[in-house]
């Protein structure tokens, strides 16, 4: 799963009928600095997040991606690739000092 | 599968079922030579590393399925074991 923040929502009325009662997120991934820094940026390239959970925007969530991001609708067949597993509520981040730094 | 060094951890209350009471850690994928490879990733751990340990991390969904017994989980990248040390032949890249 990568770390992202909600940005925005899409909205269809035409769709897949699979996907039915899904939310589209807009979701920009959060790279190492932006998560060391907290201060709410993320730096990544914005993404489509299918989601049942209901994040705010702002708020930071986790996203798998790939063939799992289907999962949540066995045994349906759903033409998901990005989905909004979980809503952070705190997190903790100490990467090592890198060498270059102080 | 690859090495990853936990550098963090998340907690959540809203998330999807499967997922329940599972340790939440921020793994940094790294190279043989230990540097940084890609950005900071969520994974599962049920083996209870910490921060700082070098991992060996699987991105295997069917492993997901079997551990949360859900094949709905949305989730993949799961921590396997605890790594201890690394061998590897000289000039392939500096263990570290």
């Amino acid at each position: 799963m990568r770390l992202g923040i909600v940005r925005g929502t899409v909205v269809l009325s035409v769709k897949d009928p699979a996907l039915e009662g899904t939310r589209f997120l807009v979701v920009e991934p959060i790279v190492s600095a932006a998560l060391a820094a907290r201060d709410g940026r993320g730096g990544g390239k914005a993404l489509v997040v299918a989601d049942h959970l209901a994040p705010a925007v702002g708020q930071m969530v986790a996203f798998v991606e790939g063939r799992e991001a289907a999962n949540p609708y066995w045994p349906a067949r759903a033409p998901v690739d990005a989905y909004c597993s979980l809503i952070v509520d705190t997190f903790g981040y100490e990467p090592p000092k890198k060498e270059s730094e102080p | 599968m690859f090495l990853a060094r936990i550098d963090g951890w998340v907690t959540s209350t809203v998330k999807h079922a499967s997922l329940g009471e599972q340790r939440l850690l921020i793994g940094q994928r790294v190279a043989s030579d230990g540097s940084d490879v890609g950005e900071p990733m969520v994974l599962l751990d049920p083996v209870g590393a910490r921060l700082g340990s070098r991992v060996l991390v699987t991105s295997d969904g069917d492993l997901a399925r079997q551990l949360l017994k859900d094949n709905r989980t949305p989730s993949r990248m799961i921590v396997l074991g605890i790594v201890d040390e690394v061998h590897q032949a000289a000039g392939s890249g500096g263990a570290r």
